[in-house]
């Protein structure tokens, strides 16, 4: 009877592939060479991903750490140079702020001035109209005594004048009297002094001091003239 | 089995390593019955497995007999590209009804030798007689997966048969001569 080969064949082959026998291959070697097993030996177990996660985590905050001190130590070096330099700033900005307050103080006094200039202002104006009226006053006094002079002026001419006409009427009088054989003597001294009371007053006693004395050689009367009727009866 | 293949999904490498070790030689065998050849078979199964543990967790596979279905058509068409990179199938298209039959003795052949007269065909022949005979492939799918025509599957079946028959009848003769 025939058997299929074929059939023996396919029976051979699965009984083949489901032996439970070793074939003879490095199962081990062959794991170990394929890629997932690398994959396997690279995965760390999970207290050694959390240590070196630690670890990072420790070099990285100590990285922080220095660069941070480092940063610190630059930063605290740029202010200190801030700092001198604001120093040195310093006295300008003070100087600066000085001259505000200053300026505040000026403008208090500003304030106070401008009352004490009103004040002044109206002061000034008062002193002002005391002036005019000083100057219109001094002018009136300069007017017065500009007429004051002139009628000064005047009386002195009118009393050259009349010293002159009187001494005029003098020399007449006495060639007159010499003519008629009158003789007048007049005391010059006495009529000198007389000169200077003119005007004022007449002492009686003074006028005692004059004397007047009249010579008639003709024998004839003494007559008074006019002209001496003052002086005599004073 | 079922949380083993859950770990697997998981890639759990412990899992993996243990699949590893429960298929590793069921696998081989099927490499190597295609690759004849120890070096390449081993670097075929090192792909599958990778291919396995990469592709699992997309698949909805929680039965062990799946699985190995799965991992063993995995294996076989990593073989089969292996064998394509190498491999030039002449297109021999004239094939008689003769050479087409199944092969069939009066003897019952022993296993060891009917598997090493299937070893000891040529890598084309090989492939396609174990894509056929074993593995239960149609010539249409021979074709699309060695990348050949259903013509040069089919004359490769036929010579690997040819070459079978002239082995069994060799083999036949020196038992007669035994007895």
């Amino acid at each position: 009877m025939k058997q299929s080969v074929e059939e023996q064949i396919q029976n051979a082959f699965e009984k083949w592939d489901d032996q439970k026998s070793d074939i003879g291959f490095d199962k081990d070697a062959l794991w170990d060479r394929m890629p997932v097993a690398d994959e396997k030996k690279k995965r760390l177990p999970w207290f050694k991903l959390v240590a070196v996660a630690i670890i990072f985590l420790l070099s990285s905050a100590l990285a922080l750490t220095l660069f941070q001190k480092q940063d610190l130590k630059q930063s605290h070096l740029a202010l200190q140079a801030q700092v001198e330099t604001l120093e040195n700033v310093k006295p300008e900005i003070e100087t600066h702020t000085e001259q505000k307050i200053v300026y505040k103080t000026k403008e208090v006094v500003s304030n106070q001035a401008k009352e004490e200039i009103q004040h002044l202002n109206k002061e000034k104006l008062a002193l002002q109209s005391q002036i005019d009226r000083l100057r219109i006053k001094l002018a009136i006094n300069s007017s017065i005594q500009k007429y004051l002079k002139d009628s000064i002026q005047g009386i002195h001419q009118q009393y050259l004048k009349t010293q002159q006409l009187f001494a005029q009427k003098l020399a007449e009088l006495k060639n007159v009297n010499q003519n008629q054989a009158l003789e007048v003597e007049i005391d010059q001294e006495a009529l000198l002094a007389l000169k200077k009371d003119i005007v004022s007053e007449t002492n009686p006693k003074q006028a005692k001091g004059i004397r007047i004395s009249f010579k008639n050689k003709n024998k004839t009367k003494e007559r008074t003239t006019s002209i001496f009727q003052g002086l005599t009866e004073n | 089995m079922k949380l083993l293949i859950e770990q697997i999904k998981k890639k759990n490498p412990k899992a993996q390593q243990k699949l590893f070790h429960l298929y590793a030689d069921y696998l081989f065998r099927i490499c190597y019955r295609y690759l004849n050849n120890r070096e390449l078979a081993e670097e075929v199964l090192s792909q599958s497995f990778l291919t396995i543990f990469n592709k699992l967790h997309k698949t909805d596979i929680s039965e062990e007999k799946v699985l190995k279905a799965w991992m063993k058509k995995i294996s076989i068409n990593n073989a089969l590209m292996e064998i394509r990179k190498k491999t030039k199938f002449h297109s021999v298209e004239l094939i008689d009804d003769m050479e087409e039959s199944e092969i069939s003795s009066d003897e019952i052949l022993l296993e060891n030798d009917l598997i090493q007269m299937v070893l000891q065909l040529p890598i084309g022949y090989r492939t396609v007689f174990s894509l056929y005979v074993i593995e239960g492939y149609k010539h249409e799918e021979i074709a699309e997966q060695l990348n050949i025509s259903v013509g040069t599957s089919k004359s490769q079946l036929s010579k690997a048969r040819k070459s079978l028959k002239e082995m069994i009848q060799k083999t036949e003769i020196s038992h007669e001569a035994i007895r």
